[in-house]
């Protein structure tokens, strides 16, 4: 489903030239769990946005669901993104000036979905998420359990084949953070490619694969349980 | 799609309230500004358009060379239109208009009225110019000797909701049968009137239509020509040339005049502005008027967009989630044009009651009577939509490409898009604001100083504590002297003078032939009537010979006392000794009058501030019945006294009228009614705009210190005092002003002196209004900007720190 080909990414500024990734490759099958780790600064984020296409490559090639995309221009990738790719983020990323529904709502909207058809999948993704009491809210009036859960509705509501979570529970405390995490698992039960970056061994373990990053290169790649295991055991 | 922009919009709009209430009202205004503009220039150019047949009526026009001068008169010979009916196929119709007075006195039963707009009239005028009939018909209306047709005003204010036809209506000294009343004519029509009188009324007393011949080297009345259908103007105009050889030009080889005949099309009529011309309107005030009117709404725009973009950092993250969840840049691209299209239409609705409540004030100041239903007349309800809409597109277009242009990658991590740190843009943008106020600024500086210039100059006579009573009919006076000792009788008048004409007034111009180096010349000289008391009275210098003395009888009206361009332009050095004047000619081109020049005045404004001071004489008349105006001098100061006095007076002295007193500077102030008007709008565009610039850069300077709160912090930190960080932001903002100065300058400079040109009399350019207006923007600038300023730079940097 994913395959990147020593993909490099390197920002420039007028005088300092950053490798951010250095020739990464690996792949991932559909219905995936995959967990990237790795300090500050290894380059997590940097992969996370070319993995979900919001940015491209330096140099390298991206195969995503068969295509080829590096080289994809912007609209192409907004394109694939908004049809395949669902985010979450730490910092939840909701609109502040529009309420659960509307929030919800909107990748139906730029998918052009009719009204009628919005309304039906937003209800079903709020009521089958248990936030649909809270379809009026704005998200300033929700707790971050209940913001992030939003953000996951949203991700899903699309029925992307991909969902990238980027800490999703960064900001939230280990009651809320567990539900998170059991909903993106049961996501993935149902089939969804899960693609998550963070810090939390403990949100790792949910994954089947650890992707591991070291200041832009992967310094290993295992199944999570039994390498978090021997490695716990190592210490 | 379009209820989410909807939404996003409302509510980005109600969350950054202080912001969008800046955006909308400038926007309102700018709007309300460009509404009212619109609606003056479509008036204007609606001139005469509601006659029906009017791209078939034309106005002829008369151009006469002499002495290598040009005049260009609206105004015609009697003969003319008959002439034209008979030689040109295309004429279909013609009428004449003649006015004998400016201001007559009508009687309607016990009741009298001083008014003016009472015009003598060709019958075929209801067939040329289409009139609707409240009563009567226009058949036939005018073809008696003294009958009238009045305007439904004046039949409601003589005679009420009585039937006033066949009433009669005492004119001067004549009785008129009312046979007609028509719809009073709209403001948009050059040649106004509010009654029309018979032309056939005024054969008892005018020769012009008995003695087509001698009359076609007087031009006092009007003539339109209706053409037929299908014919072409220019093909007419292309054949008249040979009209004026035909019929005025034999008469003028007499004297050296030649005379070309003109055509204008009715629609033209109100921009042709010549002498004699009715009704005239000025088509470059209406490009200025509409410059100032875009550059208002330009203005408006800047700020929203300024605002927009300031905002960008704010909105980043919402922009960066919608572009994650699938938006595309076209979609985001639409959404913040909605946007910037529904600030628009707020400020559109609020500029509506704007536009409303400034009417009756720019009714004042523009010399107009629109109301609130003037808005929805013609295309104006287009042309105020498509205000809007550009409006709100050349306020949104910038932000709607710079933020849906954000990269999404930055966002997802919660990183806030920032605008390259040099912001070019926004600041070019406030540059190009500062510059239009200044420019604003420096206009209305200058139109002012120029209007005072004309106010304050001296005009060669003292126009100060005198008025002039006007006469009129050969009986009153005959016998004006008998006027004059009667008000002599008030001590509180100091002194009297009579003339034909009043400084400012209108003045004969008189064509002659003079001596000059020993060869003849043809040349005009205007002419003026006075008594012996006329040059001491107005304190005008004698600077040669001497003035008309009582004793010596052959002073009277065969001599004259010229002015000084009269002596220098005659090319008569200082010599004026034995220097003749020959004047009235006959067929054969001899004089029937030569007067001796005795003396020669200092030059003073005898026409107003509108004409240069051109060759004048002053001529001792035979009979008082040459004089018009009885001049009287009164203690300073008493005017409230005298004026009542002198009315009373004059009102004993003729019954048959209202008495006409007037103050000697009437004419000098009334000519520059149009640029004084001018000068006010272009006062009130340039408050609003620098208020409207000031307001954008208040809510931009707010932004911009909030971006580098962190900057100023870690300046602070590192030892810089509030007053340091203070005068560096001064500092930033005066480069601003500093570079509007150095564009505004020379554009500046470059218009107000091609304005200036305009006068015949004016102030010399200086850089003053341009330093006075680049301080006044400076200063407001700064005040503006030191509000956030302060606040910024005495915030304890521990606080600006965190917040980062």
């Amino acid at each position: 489903m994913i395959r990147t080909v020593e993909l490099t990414k390197v920002f420039r500024t007028e005088e300092v030239e950053t490798t951010a990734l250095n020739k990464v490759s690996f792949g991932i099958n559909e219905g995936e769990f995959v967990a990237i780790m790795g300090p500050s600064g290894c380059g997590k984020s940097t992969l996370l946005n070319i993995l979900g296409l919001l940015d491209n490559p330096s140099d390298g090639q991206y195969f995503f669901l068969d295509h080829e995309v590096s080289g994809y221009s912007e609209k192409q990738r907004a394109n694939l993104r908004k049809r395949n790719i669902g985010f979450v983020f730490q910092n939840f990323n909701l609109i502040d000036e529009l309420s659960v529904f509307e929030n919800v709502e909107l990748p139906l909207i730029y998918l052009g979905y009719s009204s009628s058809e919005r309304r039906q999948r937003v209800e079903e993704v709020l009521e089958q998420m248990q936030i649909m009491h809270r379809k009026n809210h704005f998200p300033l009036q929700l707790s971050g359990g209940q913001q992030q859960r939003v953000a996951v509705c949203r991700a899903v509501v699309a029925k992307p084949h991909i969902i990238l979570a980027d800490e999703p529970t960064g900001n939230l405390d280990s009651t809320h953070g567990d539900e998170v995490m059991n909903l993106l698992e049961s996501l993935n039960k149902n089939g969804t490619t899960i693609i998550m970056v963070t810090h939390s061994q403990r949100d790792a373990s949910y994954a089947q694969r650890i992707i591991r990053l070291f200041d832009g290169q992967i310094v290993t790649e295992d199944k999570s349980t039994e390498f978090v295991l021997t490695a716990e055991a190592a210490q | 799609m379009y209820r989410n922009y909807l939404i996003s919009a409302l509510r980005s709009i109600r969350q950054s309230s202080l912001y969008s209430a800046i955006s909308i009202f400038c926007l309102a205004t700018g709007i309300t500004g460009a509404i009212l503009v619109s609606l003056y220039v479509n008036h204007e150019l609606s001139y005469d358009t509601h006659y029906d047949d009017h791209q078939r009526i034309i106005r002829i026009e008369g151009v006469y060379d002499m002495a290598g001068a040009s005049y260009h008169l609206a105004a015609t010979p009697f003969p003319l239109a008959f002439a034209m009916m008979e030689d040109y196929a295309e004429v279909e119709n013609f009428v004449r208009f003649f006015m004998r007075e400016e201001e007559v006195m009508v009687r309607s039963g016990e009741s009298e009225y001083l008014e003016s707009g009472f015009v003598l009239a060709d019958s075929t005028v209801f067939d040329v110019f289409s009139h609707s009939f409240v009563h009567g018909s226009p058949e036939g209306a005018l073809s008696a000797p003294n009958t009238i047709v009045i305007s439904r005003s004046l039949a409601e204010k003589y005679f009420g909701n009585e039937p006033s036809i066949g009433k009669t209506l005492r004119v001067g000294d004549e009785n008129y049968s009312v046979t007609g009343v028509i719809e009073d004519l709209p403001d948009n029509t050059h040649f106004r009137y509010d009654a029309l009188i018979s032309m056939s009324s005024a054969d008892a007393d005018l020769v012009y239509s008995n003695d087509p011949e001698l009359y076609w080297n007087i031009n006092i009345n009007y003539t339109y020509i209706l053409l037929h259908q299908g014919s072409s103007i220019e093909e007419f105009v292309g054949k008249l040339p040979g009209f004026a050889d035909k019929y005025a030009n034999p008469m003028g080889d007499v004297f050296g005049a030649s005379a070309t005949f003109l055509a204008t099309p009715l629609r033209e009529t109100h921009f042709n502005n010549i002498m004699m011309a009715q009704g005239t309107g000025d088509r470059s005030t209406l490009l200025i008027l509409s410059l100032v009117a875009l550059f208002l709404v330009l203005i408006a725009a800047i700020n929203y967009t300024n605002l927009a973009t300031a905002r960008a950092a704010k909105r980043s993250r919402e922009i960066g989630i919608r572009k994650v969840t699938g938006a595309s840049r076209k979609q985001l691209l639409v959404q913040f044009l909605a946007e910037s299209m529904l600030v628009a239409f707020i400020s559109l609705v609020l500029s509506i009651f704007l536009a409303e409540i400034l009417l009756p004030f720019f009714n004042t100041i523009a010399n107009t009577s629109f109301s609130l239903a003037d808005f929805l007349k013609g295309t104006l309800p287009v042309q105020i939509l498509f205000i809007t809409v550009f409006t709100g597109l050349a306020a949104g277009i910038y932000p709607a490409l710079i933020l849906s242009n954000m990269n999404p990658s930055l966002i997802v991590k919660g990183l806030i898009y920032r605008e390259s740190k040099k912001g070019l843009m926004r600041k070019a943008l406030v540059v190009f604001q500062f510059a239009i106020s200044i420019l604003l600024v420096s206009g209305t500086f200058t139109v002012q100083q120029q209007m005072s210039f004309l106010r304050e100059k001296p005009l060669g006579f003292e126009k100060e504590n005198r008025v002039s009573i006007t006469l009129h009919g050969s009986g009153p006076r005959s016998s004006i002297e008998t006027l004059e000792q009667r008000v002599m009788q008030n001590p509180l008048v100091i002194g009297t003078t009579k003339a034909f004409s009043v400084p400012g007034g209108e003045h004969n111009v008189n064509a002659v032939r003079i001596d000059s180096d020993g060869i003849m010349q043809e040349t005009f000289i205007a002419v003026n009537y006075v008594d012996l008391n006329y040059i001491d009275n107005l304190g005008i210098r004698l600077i040669r010979g001497r003035y008309f003395d009582p004793g010596m009888r052959s002073d009277i009206a065969q001599t004259a006392v010229i002015n000084e361009t009269a002596m220098n332009k005659f090319g008569w050095g200082d010599n004026i000794a034995g220097k003749q004047i020959h004047m009235q000619f006959d067929q054969e081109g001899n004089p029937q009058t030569t007067l001796r020049v005795i003396g020669v005045v200092e030059d003073f404004h005898f026409l107003s501030l509108t004409n240069p001071v051109d060759p004048m004489m002053l001529i001792l008349p035979e009979s008082p019945s040459s004089f018009r105006h009885l001049i009287v001098q009164y203690e300073a100061g008493e005017k409230e006294q005298v004026i009542p006095f002198l009315d009373s007076e004059t009102r004993d002295f003729d019954q048959s009228r209202i008495p006409v007193i007037s103050s000697l500077e009437k004419g000098f102030i009334e000519e520059f009614e149009s640029d004084q008007r001018l000068g006010k709008i272009f006062a009130i565009f340039s408050l609003v705009t620098i208020m409207i610039s000031f307001a954008g850069l208040f809510g931009l300077s707010s932004f911009m210190l909030e971006q580098r709160k962190k900057e100023i912090g870690i300046r602070k930190v590192l030892g810089s005092s509030a007053g340091g960080v203070l005068i560096m932001l001064y500092r930033e903002f005066s480069w601003l002003i500093l570079i509007a100065v150095i564009i505004a300058a020379p554009l500046s400079w470059y218009l107000m002196s091609r304005w200036l040109e305009n006068f015949t009399f004016h102030i010399d350019m200086s850089l003053v209004p341009l330093l006075w207006s680049a301080v006044t923007a400076f200063l407001i600038a700064m005040l503006t900007v030191s509000y956030h300023s302060l606040r910024a730079a005495a915030l304890n940097p521990a606080d600006s720190l965190r917040a980062e």
